[in-house]
Protein backbone atom coordinates (compact mmCIF):
# COMPACT_ATOMS: atom_id res chain seq x y z
CA UNK A 1 0.00 0.00 0.00
CA UNK A 2 1.48 3.30 -1.11
CA UNK A 3 0.50 6.90 -1.44
CA UNK A 4 0.49 8.34 -4.99
CA UNK A 5 3.73 10.18 -4.15
CA UNK A 6 5.50 7.05 -2.99
CA UNK A 7 4.23 5.19 -6.01
CA UNK A 8 5.47 7.84 -8.44
CA UNK A 9 8.87 8.17 -6.77
CA UNK A 10 9.26 4.40 -6.64
CA UNK A 11 8.45 4.17 -10.33
CA UNK A 12 11.34 6.47 -11.22
CA UNK A 13 13.76 5.34 -8.50
CA UNK A 14 15.88 3.56 -11.10
CA UNK A 15 16.92 6.96 -12.45
CA UNK A 16 18.55 7.99 -9.16
CA UNK A 17 22.14 7.01 -10.17
CA UNK A 18 21.81 9.03 -13.36
CA UNK A 19 20.33 11.92 -11.44
CA UNK A 20 23.23 11.75 -9.00
CA UNK A 21 25.61 12.04 -11.95
CA UNK A 22 23.64 14.98 -13.36
CA UNK A 23 23.66 16.69 -9.97
CA UNK A 24 27.38 16.14 -9.51
CA UNK A 25 28.07 17.56 -12.96
CA UNK A 26 25.97 20.67 -12.36
CA UNK A 27 27.38 21.27 -8.87
CA UNK A 28 30.90 20.71 -10.19
CA UNK A 29 30.39 23.28 -12.90
CA UNK A 30 29.07 25.89 -10.48
CA UNK A 31 31.21 28.99 -10.48
CA UNK A 32 32.62 30.12 -7.16
CA UNK A 33 30.91 32.93 -5.37
CA UNK A 34 31.57 36.35 -6.98
CA UNK A 35 33.20 37.61 -3.79
CA UNK A 36 35.88 34.95 -4.13
CA UNK A 37 36.80 35.98 -7.68
CA UNK A 38 38.52 39.13 -8.86
CA UNK A 39 36.69 42.10 -10.31
CA UNK A 40 37.94 41.42 -13.81
CA UNK A 41 36.24 38.05 -14.07
CA UNK A 42 33.03 39.53 -12.63
CA UNK A 43 33.14 42.39 -15.12
CA UNK A 44 33.93 39.98 -17.92
CA UNK A 45 30.99 37.79 -16.95
CA UNK A 46 28.49 40.57 -16.36
CA UNK A 47 29.45 43.02 -19.08
CA UNK A 48 30.68 40.85 -21.88
CA UNK A 49 30.02 37.15 -21.55
CA UNK A 50 26.30 37.37 -20.87
CA UNK A 51 25.83 39.52 -24.00
CA UNK A 52 28.59 38.01 -26.11
CA UNK A 53 26.39 37.68 -29.19
CA UNK A 54 25.47 41.34 -29.12
CA UNK A 55 29.09 42.37 -28.62
CA UNK A 56 30.21 40.08 -31.44
CA UNK A 57 27.61 41.61 -33.74
CA UNK A 58 28.71 45.13 -32.85
CA UNK A 59 32.35 44.20 -33.42
CA UNK A 60 31.47 42.79 -36.83
CA UNK A 61 29.64 46.00 -37.77
CA UNK A 62 32.59 48.13 -36.65
CA UNK A 63 35.01 45.94 -38.57
CA UNK A 64 32.89 46.36 -41.69
CA UNK A 65 32.80 50.13 -41.24
CA UNK A 66 36.60 50.27 -40.80
CA UNK A 67 37.18 48.20 -43.90
CA UNK A 68 34.89 50.46 -45.94
CA UNK A 69 36.56 53.58 -44.52
CA UNK A 70 40.09 52.38 -45.33
CA UNK A 71 39.07 51.30 -48.80
CA UNK A 72 37.49 54.68 -49.62
CA UNK A 73 40.39 56.70 -48.09
CA UNK A 74 43.02 54.79 -50.03
CA UNK A 75 41.11 55.19 -53.26
CA UNK A 76 40.68 59.01 -52.93
CA UNK A 77 44.33 59.52 -51.87
CA UNK A 78 45.67 57.46 -54.72
CA UNK A 79 43.36 59.27 -57.15
CA UNK A 80 44.67 62.70 -56.02
CA UNK A 81 48.26 61.48 -56.24
CA UNK A 82 47.72 60.17 -59.74
CA UNK A 83 46.21 63.55 -60.88
CA UNK A 84 49.20 65.44 -59.44
CA UNK A 85 51.60 63.06 -61.07
CA UNK A 86 50.02 63.65 -64.47
CA UNK A 87 50.61 67.48 -64.38
CA UNK A 88 53.78 68.72 -66.15
CA UNK A 89 56.55 70.40 -64.11
CA UNK A 90 56.04 73.84 -65.68
CA UNK A 91 52.35 73.76 -64.93
CA UNK A 92 53.09 72.86 -61.31
CA UNK A 93 55.53 75.74 -61.02
CA UNK A 94 53.01 78.17 -62.51
CA UNK A 95 50.33 77.02 -60.08
CA UNK A 96 52.68 77.50 -57.11
CA UNK A 97 53.56 81.00 -58.21
CA UNK A 98 49.92 81.93 -58.62
CA UNK A 99 49.15 80.62 -55.19
CA UNK A 100 52.06 82.53 -53.61
CA UNK A 101 51.01 85.72 -55.39
CA UNK A 102 47.45 85.36 -54.24
CA UNK A 103 48.57 84.84 -50.66
CA UNK A 104 50.80 87.92 -50.77
CA UNK A 105 47.94 90.06 -52.10
CA UNK A 106 45.61 88.88 -49.44
CA UNK A 107 48.08 89.44 -46.59
CA UNK A 108 49.15 92.82 -47.91
CA UNK A 109 45.55 93.98 -48.28
CA UNK A 110 44.83 93.01 -44.71
CA UNK A 111 47.79 94.97 -43.35
CA UNK A 112 46.88 98.06 -45.41
CA UNK A 113 43.29 98.17 -44.42
CA UNK A 114 42.39 100.01 -41.28
CA UNK A 115 39.25 98.92 -39.78
CA UNK A 116 37.23 101.83 -38.58
CA UNK A 117 34.59 101.18 -36.07
CA UNK A 118 31.92 103.80 -35.76
CA UNK A 119 30.15 103.84 -32.49
CA UNK A 120 26.85 105.72 -32.35
CA UNK A 121 26.70 108.63 -29.97
CA UNK A 122 24.74 107.80 -26.91
CA UNK A 123 21.38 109.40 -26.76
CA UNK A 124 20.44 111.39 -23.73
CA UNK A 125 17.95 109.58 -21.55
CA UNK A 126 14.43 110.81 -21.83
CA UNK A 127 10.94 109.84 -22.78
CA UNK A 128 10.44 108.12 -26.17
CA UNK A 129 7.85 110.73 -27.13
CA UNK A 130 10.61 113.40 -27.06
CA UNK A 131 12.69 111.33 -29.45
CA UNK A 132 9.74 111.04 -31.84
CA UNK A 133 9.21 114.79 -31.72
CA UNK A 134 12.86 115.42 -32.54
CA UNK A 135 12.58 113.13 -35.55
CA UNK A 136 9.47 114.95 -36.79
CA UNK A 137 11.23 118.33 -36.39
CA UNK A 138 14.13 117.12 -38.52
CA UNK A 139 11.76 116.03 -41.28
CA UNK B 1 10.63 4.96 1.95
CA UNK B 2 12.05 7.92 0.04
CA UNK B 3 12.22 10.47 2.80
CA UNK B 4 12.88 14.11 2.04
CA UNK B 5 14.10 16.95 4.19
CA UNK B 6 11.79 19.58 5.53
CA UNK B 7 11.48 22.64 3.28
CA UNK B 8 12.37 25.01 6.11
CA UNK B 9 15.68 23.24 6.68
CA UNK B 10 16.86 23.64 3.10
CA UNK B 11 19.99 25.79 2.72
CA UNK B 12 18.57 28.21 0.16
CA UNK B 13 20.35 31.23 1.65
CA UNK B 14 23.70 29.46 1.50
CA UNK B 15 23.04 28.42 -2.08
CA UNK B 16 22.21 32.03 -2.90
CA UNK B 17 25.69 32.91 -1.62
CA UNK B 18 27.24 30.44 -4.03
CA UNK B 19 27.83 27.56 -1.64
CA UNK B 20 28.27 24.43 -3.77
CA UNK B 21 27.43 22.07 -0.92
CA UNK B 22 24.16 23.91 -0.37
CA UNK B 23 23.32 23.51 -4.03
CA UNK B 24 24.15 19.83 -3.79
CA UNK B 25 21.76 19.44 -0.86
CA UNK B 26 19.00 21.32 -2.66
CA UNK B 27 19.36 19.35 -5.87
CA UNK B 28 19.57 16.07 -3.93
CA UNK B 29 16.30 16.92 -2.19
CA UNK B 30 14.40 17.72 -5.39
CA UNK B 31 16.08 15.63 -8.07
CA UNK B 32 13.77 12.62 -7.94
CA UNK B 33 10.39 14.43 -7.59
CA UNK B 34 11.47 16.85 -10.30
CA UNK B 35 12.55 14.02 -12.56
CA UNK B 36 9.29 12.16 -11.88
CA UNK B 37 7.30 15.25 -12.81
CA UNK B 38 9.21 15.86 -16.03
CA UNK B 39 9.36 12.18 -16.99
CA UNK B 40 5.62 11.72 -16.50
CA UNK B 41 5.03 14.64 -18.85
CA UNK B 42 7.60 14.03 -21.61
CA UNK B 43 7.65 10.21 -21.33
CA UNK B 44 11.26 9.88 -22.43
CA UNK B 45 14.03 9.04 -19.98
CA UNK B 46 16.95 10.84 -21.64
CA UNK B 47 14.85 13.91 -22.44
CA UNK B 48 13.68 14.04 -18.84
CA UNK B 49 17.28 13.81 -17.58
CA UNK B 50 18.35 16.59 -19.96
CA UNK B 51 15.49 18.82 -18.86
CA UNK B 52 16.26 18.22 -15.18
CA UNK B 53 19.89 19.14 -15.82
CA UNK B 54 18.86 22.29 -17.68
CA UNK B 55 16.54 23.16 -14.81
CA UNK B 56 19.34 22.76 -12.26
CA UNK B 57 21.67 24.95 -14.31
CA UNK B 58 18.98 27.60 -14.78
CA UNK B 59 18.20 27.54 -11.06
CA UNK B 60 21.84 28.04 -10.10
CA UNK B 61 22.14 30.95 -12.54
CA UNK B 62 18.90 32.71 -11.67
CA UNK B 63 18.67 32.15 -7.92
CA UNK B 64 18.64 35.94 -7.52
CA UNK B 65 15.11 36.01 -8.96
CA UNK B 66 13.78 33.86 -6.12
CA UNK B 67 12.06 36.28 -3.78
CA UNK B 68 10.89 33.87 -1.08
CA UNK B 69 13.32 31.16 0.04
CA UNK B 70 10.45 29.07 1.40
CA UNK B 71 9.12 28.79 -2.16
CA UNK B 72 12.31 27.29 -3.57
CA UNK B 73 10.54 24.04 -4.43
CA UNK B 74 7.73 25.57 -6.46
CA UNK B 75 10.24 27.96 -8.06
CA UNK B 76 12.41 25.03 -9.18
CA UNK B 77 9.37 23.16 -10.50
CA UNK B 78 8.26 26.25 -12.41
CA UNK B 79 11.67 26.31 -14.14
CA UNK B 80 11.29 22.63 -15.03
CA UNK B 81 7.75 23.25 -16.25
CA UNK B 82 9.01 25.99 -18.55
CA UNK B 83 11.69 23.63 -19.86
CA UNK B 84 9.00 21.06 -20.67
CA UNK B 85 6.93 23.68 -22.46
CA UNK B 86 10.00 24.80 -24.43
CA UNK B 87 10.76 21.18 -25.30
CA UNK B 88 7.25 20.67 -26.66
CA UNK B 89 7.40 23.98 -28.48
CA UNK B 90 10.49 22.80 -30.33
CA UNK B 91 8.59 19.71 -31.35
CA UNK B 92 5.52 21.56 -32.50
CA UNK B 93 3.49 20.67 -29.45
CA UNK B 94 3.21 24.19 -28.20
CA UNK B 95 -0.37 23.90 -27.02
CA UNK B 96 0.01 20.63 -25.13
CA UNK B 97 -0.14 22.16 -21.67
CA UNK B 98 -2.60 24.83 -22.72
CA UNK B 99 -4.94 22.54 -24.61
CA UNK B 100 -8.64 23.00 -24.20
CA UNK B 101 -9.99 20.18 -22.11
CA UNK B 102 -13.37 19.46 -20.68
CA UNK B 103 -13.43 21.66 -17.60
CA UNK B 104 -17.06 21.87 -16.61
CA UNK B 105 -16.51 21.58 -12.89
CA UNK B 106 -15.53 25.15 -12.05
CA UNK B 107 -18.37 25.69 -9.62
CA UNK B 108 -17.94 22.46 -7.76
CA UNK B 109 -15.92 22.34 -4.54
CA UNK B 110 -12.41 20.97 -4.88
CA UNK B 111 -11.43 17.70 -3.27
CA UNK B 112 -9.75 18.86 -0.07
CA UNK B 113 -8.14 15.52 0.79
CA UNK B 114 -4.40 15.76 1.21
CA UNK B 115 -2.35 13.54 -1.15
CA UNK B 116 -1.06 11.22 1.56
CA UNK B 117 -4.59 10.25 2.55
CA UNK B 118 -5.18 8.32 -0.63
CA UNK B 119 -3.62 4.92 -0.21
CA UNK B 120 -3.36 2.82 -3.32
CA UNK B 121 -3.55 -0.90 -2.93
CA UNK B 122 -0.73 -2.95 -4.35
CA UNK B 123 -2.92 -4.52 -7.02
CA UNK B 124 -4.07 -1.07 -8.13
CA UNK B 125 -0.63 0.47 -8.51
CA UNK B 126 -0.05 -0.38 -12.15
CA UNK B 127 -3.56 0.61 -13.08
CA UNK B 128 -3.23 3.91 -11.22
CA UNK B 129 -0.09 4.80 -13.16
CA UNK B 130 -1.64 3.72 -16.45
CA UNK B 131 -4.74 5.80 -15.79
CA UNK B 132 -2.62 8.76 -14.75
CA UNK B 133 -0.89 8.55 -18.10
CA UNK B 134 -4.24 8.71 -19.89
CA UNK B 135 -5.22 12.03 -18.31
CA UNK B 136 -4.90 15.16 -20.48
CA UNK B 137 -1.50 16.82 -19.93
CA UNK B 138 -2.80 19.94 -18.15
CA UNK B 139 -4.67 17.76 -15.66
CA UNK B 140 -1.77 15.36 -15.28
CA UNK B 141 0.63 18.22 -14.57
CA UNK B 142 -1.60 19.62 -11.83
CA UNK B 143 -2.15 16.20 -10.27
CA UNK B 144 1.57 15.39 -10.32
CA UNK B 145 2.45 18.65 -8.59
CA UNK B 146 -0.24 17.95 -6.02
CA UNK B 147 0.89 14.41 -5.34
CA UNK B 148 4.65 14.83 -5.58
CA UNK B 149 5.14 17.95 -3.47
CA UNK B 150 1.73 18.67 -2.00
CA UNK B 151 1.92 22.16 -3.44
CA UNK B 152 -0.89 24.58 -2.63
CA UNK B 153 -3.26 25.71 -5.37
CA UNK B 154 -1.43 29.03 -5.47
CA UNK B 155 1.93 27.32 -5.89
CA UNK B 156 0.60 25.03 -8.63
CA UNK B 157 -0.83 28.09 -10.37
CA UNK B 158 2.60 29.74 -10.17
CA UNK B 159 4.35 26.65 -11.53
CA UNK B 160 1.97 26.13 -14.45
CA UNK B 161 1.17 29.77 -15.14
CA UNK B 162 -2.59 29.14 -14.92
CA UNK B 163 -5.25 30.82 -12.80
CA UNK B 164 -6.08 29.41 -9.39
CA UNK B 165 -9.69 28.73 -10.44
CA UNK B 166 -8.46 26.72 -13.40
CA UNK B 167 -6.07 24.76 -11.19
CA UNK B 168 -8.86 24.03 -8.73
CA UNK B 169 -11.05 22.78 -11.51
CA UNK B 170 -8.34 20.65 -13.11
CA UNK B 171 -7.36 19.10 -9.80
CA UNK B 172 -10.92 18.21 -8.98
CA UNK B 173 -11.54 16.82 -12.45
CA UNK B 174 -8.33 14.78 -12.45
CA UNK B 175 -8.91 13.27 -9.03
CA UNK B 176 -12.49 12.44 -9.81
CA UNK B 177 -11.55 10.85 -13.14
CA UNK B 178 -8.86 8.74 -11.53
CA UNK B 179 -11.13 7.54 -8.74
CA UNK B 180 -13.93 6.74 -11.16
CA UNK B 181 -11.61 4.83 -13.48
CA UNK B 182 -10.11 2.88 -10.60
CA UNK B 183 -13.57 1.97 -9.29
CA UNK B 184 -14.94 1.07 -12.70
CA UNK B 185 -12.19 -1.29 -13.76
CA UNK B 186 -11.91 -4.64 -11.98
Amino acid sequence: MKTPRELLLHRHAAAVPKLDAVRAEVVGSLQPHPAATNWFSIAWQELFWNSRRVWTGLAAVWAGLLVCNFALTDRSASAAASVMAQLPVEEMRRLRQERAQLRAELLGGLEADEVKTVTPAPRSPGPRSDLRREDEAIV
Amino acid sequence: MLAVANTEQLPVAAARNGNARAWDALFRRYQLPLYAYVAELVRHEQTALDLVQESFIAASRHIATLTDDARFGSWLFSIAHQKVVQHWRKRGRESALFAEVDETLDDRPADEAIPSEWIIRREEEERFLALLAKLPEPHRAVLLLHYLEDFSLEEIATVTGAKIGTIKSRLHYAKKSLRQLLEEQP
